[in-house]
């Protein structure tokens, strides 16, 4: 990213922290990762680093740091230290980037603080890497919320730059336009965010408040934003709050990715933006894809209510014949799939796996424009606050750790886990493991004891009568 | 009072004897952060059978925030004096 930065204005504003009023130009957020990347590479002989991500310079200046020096990064989440355990034991990292607040696992000692002294640099007591790492890999992204199965996406560094690309192209994003950042670093989405508009020169905002916060709009106002960005249970609650965008004069672009919003609610925003003289894009994307797959052009959108829309350029988007359905599975290819998954330290040497195809495990129809609709699901995920939850992923953690049999499903938004055997189950304690590990509130997880799980005639886990 | 907690209680699943009603605030705890917020938003609605507006929404930033919320819906809990000492 280093050449990129190189190439814009100096003097312009990359981040402003609204929060303390910090700016940072382009030339010193180069001057920066620069120097990081070889404090890095000074300590670390290679290795992958583990970066417990925030939307703040310090973290924004280490993840650009690790992407020069060809150190494979993987952004995490700093609020869940305890789930970063699995993932420490299946990937062993030789250094982590974390907040200075935040403990020192075991087996790592600290060697560095950042310059502003918010994150720590720590290193791996074991010492130089023996397991070989695949020279393209440079991003890791976790897929899944549950600890039973420490899964990341492998991307490259060209995965990265080409979906941002693509991305700046389809926004327009031009060096003026300013970036509120709404959503966590660590979330492929929220990432995307970082990347585009770094890559186009623009400006990324950062505040610590939630946009459910007076705060975040004084921020959003006093900066100058341009654009947002949320997922759906944000514009619910932004409907709810009667969101107007009209009160903020600087607001032009809206974007809206990571799971199907209300149909009654794009339509909604569709109007509001309209008569702001907004621009409200509806978008559907996958960490897989680095992060965008496919867009409704703003000016279609009052056509294509319900629609994910047309291939972000650069990419392209089928159908294809789907396993155990008469329906057809929407197929993307660009030159930002993944190279395929890692689910321990030996797959981090794997190269590419899926030759820039990816099969998405959503069903989707086609209209006469060319437009695409989701229809249903191959793979069993829930979708919950902008994430997408395996199912099968939380049936072999629950039957791991609690030694019983579970199926779960996914219904209206609720996370519907059903547990076979004794009846002494302590369905509460479930119900917060679950909580926790998924970071979702308790009351979008319902777990109930039944005599046994039905099966089907083959000797699966039958979900259609469970779901009916 | 103990029905208002109990909100708390079945929003951010947490326990009981976790809520100091004093100290509860909006991301004082890491399950109340804008998901849990309007979790707690639908459950209150839910127990008192209110409607909540943008402003109480905003406003309910710890539980003395949402006694007042309540009491401004004449909704008045028996035991909802809650003082420094407690």
């Amino acid at each position: 990213m280093n050449k990129v930065f190189a190439q814009h204005a100096p003097s312009s504003v990359a981040i402003i922290d609204a929060d303390d009023g910090r700016e940072v130009t382009y030339e010193q957020l180069l001057g920066s990762v620069t120097q990081t990347a070889e404090n890095l590479q000074r300590g670390l002989g290679r290795g992958v680093v583990f970066h417990l991500a925030s939307n703040t310079v310090a973290s924004i200046v280490a993840y650009l740091a690790c992407l020069e020096a060809g150190y494979p990064v993987c952004l995490l989440d700093p609020g869940s230290a305890a789930r970063m355990n699995p993932l420490l034991a299946a990937f062993q990292p030789d250094a982590l980037f974390l907040p200075d607040a935040m403990e020192i696992p075991a087996g790592f000692s600290c060697s560095a603080s950042v310059p502003d002294g918010t994150y720590r640099f720590a290193l791996s007591r074991k010492g130089g890497r023996r397991s070989f790492l695949h020279p393209d890999l440079a991003l890791l992204l976790t897929t899944s919320g549950s600890t039973g199965s420490p899964k990341l996406v492998r991307l490259t560094r060209d995965n990265v730059l080409a979906n941002a690309r693509s991305i700046v192209s389809y926004l327009g994003i031009q060096p003026g336009e300013r970036s509120i950042q709404s959503l966590p670093m660590h979330y492929s989405f929220g990432l995307s965010l970082i990347n585009s508009h770094l890559l186009a020169g623009a400006t990324v905002v950062l505040t610590r408040h939630s946009f459910m916060r007076p705060e975040f709009w004084e921020a959003f106002d006093r900066t100058k934003c341009t654009s947002f960005a949320g997922v759906p249970y944000i514009y619910e609650t932004l409907h709810r709050l009667q969101f107007d965008p009209r009160q903020h004069p600087t607001l032009h672009t809206m974007t809206q990715a990571g799971g199907g919003l209300r149909r009654d609610l794009i339509q909604h925003f569709h109007e509001l933006s309209t008569s702001a003289g907004c621009r409200f894009f509806v978008m559907y994307g996958q960490t897989e894809a680095t992060a965008r797959i496919s867009y409704v052009p703003f000016e279609q959108l009052g056509k294509k209510i319900g629609s994910i829309g047309i291939a972000i350029p650069q990419g392209r988007l089928s159908l294809g014949p789907a396993e155990e359905s008469d329906q057809q599975e929407l197929i993307y290819s660009g030159p930002n799939v993944m190279m395929g998954y890692a689910q321990s330290a030996d797959d981090l040497a794997a190269g590419d796996e899926l030759c820039a195809t990816l099969r998405t495990g959503d069903l989707a129809t086609i209209d006469a424009d060319g437009y695409f609709f989701l229809s249903g699901r191959l793979k069993r995920f829930a979708k919950m606050f902008g994430r997408r939850i395996s199912l099968e992923d939380v049936e072999r953690d629950l039957e791991a750790r609690f030694s019983i049999r579970v199926a779960a499903i996914d219904r209206e938004g609720q996370l519907l886990v059903y547990t076979a055997g004794q009846h002494d189950m302590d369905r509460l304690g479930i119900t917060r493991y679950l909580a926790q590990t998924l970071s979702v509130p308790p009351k979008y997880i319902t777990v109930d004891t039944i005599a046994e799980i039905p099966m089907t005639a083959s000797g699966k886990k039958d979900y259609k009568t469970l779901s009916s | 009072m103990e029905r208002l907690l109990d909100c708390f209680v079945q929003a951010f699943g947490i326990n009981r004897d976790q809520i100091i009603p004093l100290k509860l605030a909006y991301q004082s705890i890491p399950e109340w952060d804008s998901v849990g917020h309007m979790t707690l938003v639908a459950e209150i609605e839910n127990t008192f059978d209110v409607r909540l507006d943008s402003d109480d929404i905003i406003g309910m930033s710890d539980v003395c925030k949402a006694i007042e919320i309540l009491q401004k819906h004449g909704i008045v809990l028996n035991d909802a004096v809650l003082t420094k000492s407690n």
